[in-house]
């Protein structure tokens, strides 16, 4: 099924092979460049669409298919463009297991807590294999010039990369499973506000190690990166996203309290009849003022990660900088979101070929290897689509 | 155009052989069902049906998938496709209806008339077709299970007299065995009182009445309070949560919201869940009215059989109407699916309506 394909180079800083030690050490730069356009992208989504909802959902990989290939096609390192190799029958069998999976899971959840539990756990279990099923899914089905991308980590590493979660979570479990009577037993009530701290804690050393895990293993051919950062600048950046996310807090606060002061004062001279009004009036500036945080704060948490993320990434031989802005970024959001609404959600194609120009175009590949000089081993294979579709249905992606 | 698989044209192309990363200045040929790759290291030589040709786009470039794990690269994209469609190659439907506006339009006019027709037949008929292969057990698992978490937050015990409760329960019993609509599945009357939680204080029951998956029917103290003398108004409202569990309204309602959702998922995907549940949540609301009918036309049937004008129900929605005058406009706006006293306004007018008119000889 899934088969570690060996190194060319064993590891990072490795002796390099003859065609690099020939060339001079001069740099490369390889811009990133996306030519797709809204347009298209809108018909090929229409037509996918229509596909999909007339074959009641088998189409799928075959859209997810003419998707990323539309994508790879119009995304340039350098002068040439990814290439998606993905086998839509094959990609077929995976949607239905996990289809499945996630059916399964969400009625159990339904039908009792007790089976609801057992099947998260059981998700929670599988949930490591599945992301390294979908990396080198994705990886070994990538390709440029000619070559296909790999995706190296192993089994163990990825059950070691979600460790720290899955203690607080074990954690959280045990305090479900003796305070779900009514009866609140005194440690149970204590563990549960305990474990779920842990958790926030913990989150962007998770991060952290998810990441790294998954930057630690792409490979091109005999180049393989490595993500050189550590966990301390996860933790900074949560903390600024933390700050930004109570600042937008208080600044939506006040501007609630406002407009409920004012509708206070409608409702006294206007007596009964303008309390419904006064009410809306505080139930939109709350929802608005809530969609204001997660509207600032989403880009802002995209431009520093995939900042933070890919300026560390690299090698000896090749390294990544990436210059995402957060003000362009911003912009970008508040028009999609406000297009995708006025639009009733028609501008989605339009938004996402606007989303991955810029954040694709922000980034640069420097090299010291001539791309010419780069030499895969093997032809590789890996065909667990399962992973794959799991990726897209349990929400975890590559990213960029 | 008429199917030629000979091409006299040479096109320039770039080959690489998966192995590196090197591109090696090619000329594509097609002749005799095979494509003819010459450069100067290799000559390749397969046939038509070994080649994944990418598929025409305005924007992006060509790159053709050689079994083996070889592949060509296109230099000009629009040199490439007039290449292929001069050798006779044809292309999906697929894509020409991409690359087409018309037919995009068309797909786009298709794809509005069968979210349509999915939304008001396809999805329902699906819950349906799904809940005929799922168990009766599994309703009550999943009633049982929604009990306990409104006992959690919204209900306590109440405190009507047992007796009182016995009573209810023959009464509802044998009213259903006078001429109960369709064949009667098994229902559990039981007696809660509506709590105020300290989170919600705004969320209360009130007087109400509601069928959860399994059977279970709740009816709170403040119903039976309100509803006071007039138990044939209660058997109306009885019958109509029995017309809920009858037609397994819970469980539909479950189906559905997760058809819709897994619908709007495709489309939207990854955009944000809160705009991909949207269509979830309003698509509900749509159903829940033709749910209410259906549960009203059985409550009509019920107090029919029994001998009851189905106008008394018009009590029913003067005594609620009356009760939520003086309250504050943000309770009453509190909605509970599939309770009786859903607290739409126009709403109960055309309920009232249907009520009076089923009373008509």
């Amino acid at each position: 099924m899934i088969d570690t394909v060996p190194m060319p180079l064993g590891a990072l800083g490795a002796p390099v092979t003859r065609g690099f030690a020939a060339s001079a050490p001069a740099q490369h730069e390889l811009p990133i460049r996306f030519s797709g356009s809204g347009s298209e992208y809108f018909r090929i989504w229409i037509v996918n669409l229509l596909l999909t909802l007339l074959s009641l959902g088998l189409y799928l990989p075959w859209a997810k298919v003419r998707r990323l290939r539309y994508f790879y096609a119009n995304t340039a390192v350098g002068e040439h463009t990814l290439d998606f190799h993905g086998d839509p029958k094959r990609m077929l069998r995976g949607f239905l297991l996990v289809g499945l999976l996630v059916l399964l899971y969400s009625v159990a959840g339904k039908i009792s807590p007790v089976a609801g539990l057992l099947a998260f756990v059981i998700v929670m279990a599988i949930w490591p294999a599945l992301l390294r099923a979908s990396q080198q899914f994705r990886l070994a089905n990538t390709s440029w010039r000619g070559l296909r991308f790999r995706f190296d980590g192993d089994l163990s590493g990825a059950y070691r990369a979600v460790l720290p979660l899955f203690v607080p979570g074990a954690l959280a479990l045990l305090a479900l499973f003796m305070g779900g009577d009514a009866a609140q037993h005194g440690a149970a009530a204590a563990l549960a506000p305990l474990s779920a701290l842990a958790a926030l804690l913990m989150f962007p050393w998770l991060l952290w190690r998810l990441k790294k895990y998954q930057h630690d293993h792409l490979a091109l051919g005999q180049v393989r990166t490595a993500l050189r950062t550590g966990a301390g600048s996860f933790y900074l950046l949560a903390l600024k996203t933390f700050g930004i996310g109570v600042l937008a807090m208080v600044a939506v606060g006040i501007a609630v309290a406002v407009v409920g002061g004012g509708s206070a004062l409608a409702l006294r001279s206007g007596g009964s009849h303008n309390a419904a009004a006064a009410m809306v009036a505080i139930v939109l500036a709350t929802l608005l003022g809530y969609a204001a945080v997660i509207l600032v704060l989403q880009p802002y948490l995209t431009v520093r990660l995939q900042n933070l993320v890919w300026n560390a990434t690299g090698s000896r031989h090749v390294r990544f900088t990436s210059a995402l802005r957060f003000w362009p970024l911003l912009r970008l959001t508040l028009k999609n979101w406000l297009l995708m609404l006025l639009s009733l959600g028609l501008y989605w194609p339009f938004a996402r070929i606007a989303l991955a120009r810029m954040r694709l175009e922000a980034v640069t590949v420097h090299t010291l290897l001539p791309p010419d000089e780069l030499v895969s081993s093997m032809r590789e294979r890996a065909d667990d689509a399962a992973g794959d579709a799991a990726g897209d249905l349990f929400g975890f992606d590559i990213g960029l | 155009m008429s199917r030629r698989t000979t091409s006299p044209a040479t096109l320039p192309a770039e080959h690489f052989d998966g192995v590196s990363a090197r591109p090696r200045p090619v000329q594509l040929r097609i002749d005799g069902g095979c494509l003819q790759v010459d450069g100067d290291a290799a000559t390749l030589r397969l046939p038509l049906t070994e080649v994944q040709w990418p598929e025409r786009t305005r924007h992006g470039g060509r790159v053709a998938h050689l079994r083996g794990g070889g592949s060509l690269r296109a230099l000009d994209a629009a040199a490439w496709d007039a290449w292929l469609r001069a050798a006779g190659l044809h292309e999906s439907p697929v894509v020409k209806a991409q690359q087409n506006w018309r037919s995009t339009f068309v797909a786009a006019l298709l794809l509005l008339a069968l979210a349509a027709a999915g939304y008001r037949w396809g999805v329902p008929a699906l819950a349906r077709a799904v809940l005929a292969a799922l168990p009766a057990s599994a309703d009550r698992a999943v009633g049982d299970a929604a009990l306990r978490s409104f006992e959690a937050v919204l209900l306590q015990p109440s405190s009507v007299p047992a007796a009182r409760q016995q009573q209810l329960r023959e009464a509802f019993a044998r009213a259903l065995a006078q001429g109960a609509p369709g064949r009667p599945p098994a229902v559990e009357l039981h007696f809660r009182a509506g709590a105020r939680p300290a989170s919600a204080p705004n969320a209360r029951l009130g007087a109400n009445a509601f069928a959860l998956p399994g059977g279970l029917i709740i009816v709170t103290d403040e119903m039976l309070q309100l509803l006071q003398g007039r138990d044939d108004v209660l058997l109306g409202v009885l019958g109509h949560e029995f017309g809920h569990v009858r037609r397994r309204h819970g469980m539909r309602m479950l189906v559905q919201a997760t058809l819709i959702g897994t619908a709007a998922a495709a489309a939207w995907g990854d955009f944000s869940t809160v705009l991909a549940a949207a269509p979830a949540l309003l698509g509900q609301s749509g159903y829940a009215r033709d749910f209410e009918r259906d549960a009203d036309a059985d409550a009509i049937t019920l107090l029919r059989a029994n001998g009851i004008s189905p106008a008394v129900m018009v009590e029913l929605f003067e005594r609620l109407a009356a009760a939520r005058a003086p309250r504050d406009t943000a309770a009453a706006d509190e909605r509970f699916d599939l309770g009786i006293a859903l607290a739409s306004h126009p709403a109960d007018a055309e309920r009232m309506r249907s009520f009076r008119a089923a009373a008509a000889p």
